[in-house]
């Protein structure tokens, strides 16, 4: 009998385990929550929040809310005036929770302003308002209309950097972890377990492919996460992408390159983990400290600063670095040459172990 | 005559624990091979090293002059397989695993299989995890036949079948044999080896014992017989026959075991005038039981 020689084509069974692969991940629940429902949520939390910028409040008791000090205040667009008591308004500033309270029984009487020692800062910056209202009223008051010194403001046009723009970046970052060693993980384990990676094994099928099927199913759904990321971020939170096309490309450039690194700290996992119990501690271990100190939500420069060089060189923080960078700053490929490098030297450690560790029973 | 599978020396441990030592068998083209021994034995070891689910120690086995472990993608193309502790994904219907299983492979007839399912009467529709223990058994057998491989290794096949289901998996493996697919069935069921089976090999403590065919065994298989006799007769007329063994008489009624030919003992009953003759077939059994505990004799 003549026997093919040649070796069957891994495409095939490639495909399957990519296709099956992709269709479980899409009926976990799991998936589902922590890769488009969690991020969604994310993103309308701190598109919301960071719509504000700065607000000073001030305390001005009903009764008293007249004059020209009242009216001048309610000019200014990032004064928040805050009706109530004066009883009720004292007890706020003495909390912090507005910056000040302004007293002034009538126009003639003078004006008295307390400022809130809880919130100093917002407290400062409503004495410096007041403060040149009350300057103002002077000069008026004095018939100086033309004083010899005068501020020219000009305004220079830029972008206003909001929340969002830190915060979403991290968001695809938060889902690509998520997707890579959870998805990983837990789908490896639940192949071994139900010992139908046996039937397939039993097929003309590599194990490789097997692992590349599956890393395949992964690579669609991040991708597809940070599209959906990226789409409700321009589209209902105007988050900026400064080069547009070129900008989004690059994101999905890194975050398959993201994901790769990534999918190896996956099959450590699978391989050291016996069953789905040791595999969820496994997954925290590596993936919570990275979403707490690695720029995913809160900047890397406002941790501690013992912790700080450790926290620049996990790979979720080059990844987000990196994203950050194109983002926000929409700087060329090259300048995020050590993010790049940084996550290379991460997912080949990855492989160097799990290459060590993973085993199929 | 072409050999479908060979094996040369085939060893594996496990640590320093044994799996089998020293297996040297080849399995014809066409052939039902049974594999027999108790458990523990190192049956499910070498099906797995046959499938390179693992790497031998030593030695080494061929698949159609493949080797198993080097070719071993290639020689998945024309081998079935049915694993022992049958594992199928229980949230699927039959349908959507045989589809499952069939897309990682080419070569699957689907007129082939849905008569298959029909003659099994496995229902394809009904989720795994409804299914009874045979009916999840149909659809392992489906799985292995499927793609119509030349190589078909089956772990204790008829595990769970009812009967007829049985009957119905033998005439199938009757007419597949008979397109020259060659089998390799590793079981416990003595009688099934006994029905299905051209030859036996028996792998005891890790060690082939013996490899024969099963017309041979049966030469060798001890056949109970009761005669009973017009008149009382004595029991050294028949003690010098080769083969009669267990002689015991009562009265007019002898009851023994013979091995093998019944030849000389018919003869030698011509001599008396016989009532009654009482016969069973020849039960291999006992011999493959003699060859599983022959270590103490050893």
């Amino acid at each position: 009998m003549i026997l093919k020689q040649k070796a069957p084509s891994q495409l095939r069974p490639f495909w399957s385990m990519a296709y099956f692969s992709l269709r479980a991940m899409l009926r976990n629940r799991a998936t589902f929550a922590f890769g488009f429902l969690f991020p969604v949520a994310f993103i309308a939390v701190f598109g919301l929040i960071g719509g504000g910028g700065l607000t000073i409040s001030i305390g001005i008791p009903d009764s008293e809310q007249q004059g020209p000090i009242y009216e001048a205040l309610k000019q200014i667009k990032a004064v928040k005036l805050e009706p109530g008591t004066e009883s009720s308004l004292r007890q706020k500033v003495s909390q912090g929770s507005i910056a000040a309270v302004l007293l002034q029984e009538e126009e003639t009487s003078v004006p008295t302003l307390f400022i809130s020692a809880a919130s100093p800062q917002t407290a400062a910056a409503a004495q410096s308002l007041v403060s040149g209202i009350v300057d103002k009223l002077n000069l008026a008051q004095s018939g100086i209309i033309d004083p010899p010194l005068k501020l020219k403001v000009e305004e220079i046009s830029g972008r206003a950097f909001r929340y969002i723009d830190f915060a979403l970046p991290g968001i695809i970052g938060f889902a690509l972890l998520g997707t890579a060693i959870n998805g990983t993980a837990f789908g490896l384990i639940f192949l071994k377990k139900t010992l139908v990676l046996k039937r397939i094994f039993a097929t003309p099928t590599k194990g490789l492919t097997i692992l590349l099927g599956q890393g395949g199913a992964r690579m669609i759904v991040a991708l597809a996460q940070a599209a959906v990321i990226l789409a409700i971020g321009v589209l209902a939170f105007d988050f900026q992408i400064v080069h547009g096309w070129l900008t989004l490309t690059e994101v999905f450039a890194l975050t398959a390159l993201g994901l790769v690194a990534f999918l190896g700290f996956g099959l450590i996992i699978a391989g050291i983990a016996t069953d789905e119990n040791t595999v969820a501690p496994l997954t925290s271990l590596i993936v919570l400290p990275q979403f707490l100190i690695g720029g995913t939500f809160f900047p890397i420069d406002s941790l501690p600063t013992w912790i700080q060089p450790l926290a620049n060189v996990l790979p979720l923080s080059f990844f987000n670095t990196a994203v950050r960078k194109v983002t926000i700053e929409g700087v060329s490929p090259d300048q995020i040459l050590p993010q790049l490098v940084g996550l290379a030297v991460w997912g080949i450690i990855a492989y160097l172990v799990a290459a060590r560790t993973f085993r199929w029973e | 005559m072409e050999i479908a599978i060979s094996t040369k020396n085939l060893t594996k441990y496990y640590g320093k624990n044994r799996g089998v030592i020293d297996l040297t068998f080849q399995v014809y083209k066409g052939e039902v091979f049974g594999f027999l021994g108790p458990n523990g034995a190192g049956k499910t070891t070498t099906t797995r090293l046959l499938l390179d689910f693992m790497h031998p120690s030593s030695g080494s086995a061929e698949i159609f002059s493949l080797d198993s472990h080097q070719k071993s993608t290639q020689i998945k193309e024309f081998i079935g397989y049915l694993p022992g502790e049958l594992h199928l994904y229980d949230s699927m219907t039959g349908n959507d695993f045989l589809a499952f299983m069939a897309s990682f492979r080419k070569g699957v007839d689907w007129t082939f299989v849905f008569n298959l399912a029909s003659r099994l009467k496995a229902d394809l529709k009904i989720q795994i995890r409804k299914l009874s223990h045979g009916n999840k058994q149909k659809i392992g057998l489906i799985t292995a036949f499927m793609h119509k491989p030349k190589i078909l290794i089956l772990d204790e096949p008829t595990m769970g079948l009812d009967p007829l289901m049985q009957q119905e998996f033998y005439k199938l493996v009757n007419e597949v044999c008979d397109q020259g697919t060659t089998f390799f069935v590793s079981s416990h069921n003595l009688p099934e080896v006994e029905r299905i089976c051209d030859r036996v090999g028996i792998i005891r403590e890790g060690r082939l014992v013996v490899v024969e065919d099963i017309a041979n065994l049966r030469k060798r298989a001890l056949r109970p017989l009761e005669v009973h006799f017009a008149k009382p007769i004595e029991s050294k007329d028949f003690e010098k026959i080769a083969g009669v063994k267990d002689i015991s008489i009562q009265n007019s009624i002898l009851r023994c075991t013979v091995v093998g030919s019944l030849d000389s003992f018919i003869k030698q009953l011509a001599k008396y005038e016989v009532v009654n003759l009482i016969s069973a077939e020849p039960n291999l059994e006992e011999i493959f039981l003699a060859f599983y505990k022959q270590e103490e004799k050893v």
